[in-house]
């Protein structure tokens, strides 16, 4: 009779997991919407969107990363200001066949809009393209995907990066006719591509004394990128700037630059999360990491949800009303911009935890 | 201690002999019903649960690792496992992929796919029923090395480049009903079929009850194993091909974790981690279980961290009550007679 004791404890077991799994973080979404909201339903009771309330899921690379938990606090308080019903999902760990089953599931629990930070642009592009034909509204953000989406947010401009990351170098180094290197994790990364060759030709352009050597495309490792660039140093001796794209190599080009006494000598400027360089920046072997506000990348991307669903926000716009960041611009093909580059410097740092 | 009556009933097709008669369903059962709690749990706490819209687009989520779990089905029920399936399926969605855009045939994609798919379980086979490699080991070291190759080949890019009409087979319909799911429906019965009324069938559980005395009863245990292992490459082909239809592109990371996913679907299902037991509706019962409280939960809004933990929770209760429901319950007939 142990036996109906087992299957009785599992049902038991199930049912409780079940029951504290449903209630809980439902109260968390709720008391993060309006003030109007109509508080805690019955338990485990209607999910059906409330009123005329959007319900909006935004869905991350992986949950429980730093940088999208970021975005995830930006994004709460977006759904504050605007009463939305949001929902918090995604994989556990970044697998692009784990973000299309939660794309899959959300298409059928007929949520309003989808954000989400695709792992692949390609593999998730069938997806969205399903979800935008059941009308719901697809909105990418931090990554683009090739296609199926309505608006893309994107946190920063490549060529934008291109041109700012050059004035930060230059401006460190105090002198514009030095010898610089352009350093990326990955050439076939559209955004590393497109910003380093808008670098090039924007230092020509700007400071024609500039003497150019290479865009060199480093081992995607902190290892292999600080013996690679310990290396460039010998090739490059008088190298005296360095820009560089890729937030994995740049904590070995800044070590690099470190072991080699090369840091009054190299102005260097790269892309790094506020928690990655935070240590670079307090004992001063980095001045500046240039990359964006990941709270506001969040928050951005919910108002062009929201704005996307209400219909505020069409086809052929060039701005977008976006709260507290003012008014932001929108390019050709959908593509809403967050603003310029953010430089990360010793003042300010501490303002960020990502 | 309970002896051994298992092979020499296989051999004789005395079915009853394999396990002792009076857990021969209950796991299944306990399965079955838990699936039916579960069920109406998810309706009562989502109203989206019980759609069409959800419940057949929720099948597209776990076919592929279900067409990948009947194959590891019969591997654990040999008493053996497979870990490259994974990998198997990364290196067949990016071979499918390059040789489609290398001859722009589809049909050649495919073909290759399969090719390779059979060559990596041909490896497989070859390490485990010839060389004697423990499987564990085998398929361990052929995880990474599977997953190199297709990293090497690929260079980690995602490939797209499939004509439009590929996509049928993952987000098309037939009758309704999602076309991988018609897929599996098919393999299902074949599968059941296989274990149940052939010989073939017979001689996988005889050597998972136990290798030794299988081999002395004259199966070519080497030749048995070998084409288990052919199998687990075919369907992790199979399942390549409906995920990359699904997704439209390849990359190498695809299929990460499949292994786990599949083998904790058998496992759930009531086959014996140990080998010479187990039974394919167990793993169906077992798949479709896990895929319907991964949709409910997430419709629910339970975050992903909490149900892959409930996941794991059940897996575990699940084994402690039931999956070694044999043994448990010698245990407990002992202790009554003792008493």
């Amino acid at each position: 009779m142990k036996k109906y004791l087992a299957i009785f404890t599992v049902f038991m077991m199930v049912l409780s997991l079940c029951a504290c799994g449903s209630s809980a973080p439902k109260e968390v979404q709720e008391s993060k919407g309006s003030e109007s909201s109509q508080g805690e339903a019955a338990p485990g009771g209607d999910k059906a969107p409330e009123g005329d309330k959007p319900t909006i899921v935004m869905i991350p690379q992986a949950i429980g990363n730093e940088f999208y938990v970021a975005g995830q606090q930006g994004a709460i308080a977006a759904a504050g200001e605007l009463g939305i019903d949001f929902i918090y999902d995604g994989p556990t760990s970044p697998q692009v066949d784990q973000q299309v089953e939660f794309i899959n599931t959300y298409i059928a629990a007929g949520v309003d809009a989808i954000c989400i930070a695709p792992l692949d642009s390609n593999a998730i592009a069938p997806i969205l393209q399903e979800a935008r034909d059941a009308g719901i509204k697809v909105i990418t953000y931090d990554i683009d995907a090739s296609s199926g989406r309505d608006w893309y947010m994107t946190p920063c401009v490549a060529t934008r990066y291109g041109e700012v990351i050059v004035d930060y170098m230059v401006e460190q180094a105090g002198a514009s006719d030095i010898e610089w290197i352009f350093l990326v994790e990955s050439l076939g990364d559209e955004f590393q591509k497109a910003a380093a060759e808008r670098a090039v030709a924007y230092a020509a352009e700007k400071y024609p004394d500039l003497v150019f050597h290479d865009i060199k495309q480093l081992t995607q490792s902190q290892d292999a990128a600080y013996k690679e660039v310990t290396d460039l140093l010998k090739v490059y001796p008088n190298l005296r700037g360095v820009c560089s794209i890729g937030t994995i190599i740049f904590p070995g080009i800044i070590e690099a630059i470190k072991d080699t006494n090369n840091v009054d000598k190299i102005a260097n400027v790269g892309m790094g999360t506020p928690n990655a360089i935070r240590g670079y920046i307090k004992d001063g072997s980095l001045k500046t990491s240039l990359m964006w506000d990941a709270v506001d990348m969040g928050y951005a991307a919910i108002y062009t949800a929201y704005n996307s669903v209400t219909g505020t926000l069409k086809e052929g716009d060039t701005t977008l009303d976006c709260g507290k960041l003012g008014t932001l611009q929108i390019s050709e093909g959908g593509i809403i911009i967050q603003g310029d580059p953010l430089a990360f410097e010793a003042g300010n740092i501490d303002n960020y935890d990502f | 201690m309970q002896n051994k009556p298992g092979l020499a009933g296989l051999l004789t097709r005395d079915k009853t002999a394999i396990r002792p008669p009076e857990v021969k369903y209950a796991h299944e059962l306990l399965l079955l019903g838990l699936f039916a709690v579960v069920f109406v749990i998810m309706s009562l706490i989502s109203p989206k649960f019980l759609t069409v819209l959800n419940l057949t687009s929720m099948v597209r989520n776990f076919i592929e690792y279900g067409l990948i779990a009947l194959a590891m089905t019969f591997i654990i029920i040999s008493g053996n496992i497979d870990l490259s399936v994974g990998s198997i399926v990364a290196l067949v969605s990016v071979s499918i992929a390059m040789v489609n855009n290398a001859t722009g045939s589809l049909g050649a994609g495919l073909a290759a796919g399969v090719a390779v798919g059979l060559a990596c379980g041909a490896v497989n086979g070859l390490l485990v029923g010839y060389a004697r490699v423990p499987a564990f080991v085998a398929t361990l070291a052929t995880q990474f090395i599977f997953h190199g190759l297709a990293l090497g080949i690929s260079h980690a890019e995602s490939i797209t480049g499939f004509p439009q009409g590929f996509s049928f087979i993952g987000i098309g319909k037939i009758l309704g009903l999602p076309t991988q799911l018609w897929i599996f429906l098919v393999c299902a019965v074949i599968f059941s079929f296989v274990l149940n009324k052939t010989k073939f069938g017979r001689y996988i559980r005889a050597i998972g009850f136990n290798p030794e005395s299988a081999y002395y009863s004259g199966i070519n245990v080497s030749r048995v194993l070998l084409a288990d292992y052919l199998v687990a490459g075919l369907m992790s082909a199979l399942a390549a091909i409906v995920l990359v239809s699904r997704v439209a592109s390849a990359r190498a990371t695809f299929g990460t974790g499949m292994d786990t996913i599949a083998i904790t679907a058998v496992v759930l299902g009531g086959t014996s981690i140990a080998g010479g037991y187990g039974s394919i509706r167990g793993t169906i019962v077992a798949l479709f279980l896990t895929g319907i409280i991964k949709n409910g939960l997430t419709l629910a809004r339970v975050p992903s961290e909490v149900s892959t933990v409930i996941l794991g929770a059940l897996l575990l209760v699940s084994i402690i009550f039931s999956g070694n429901a044999k043994s448990w319950l010698n245990i407990v007939k002992v202790r009554k007679g003792k008493q």
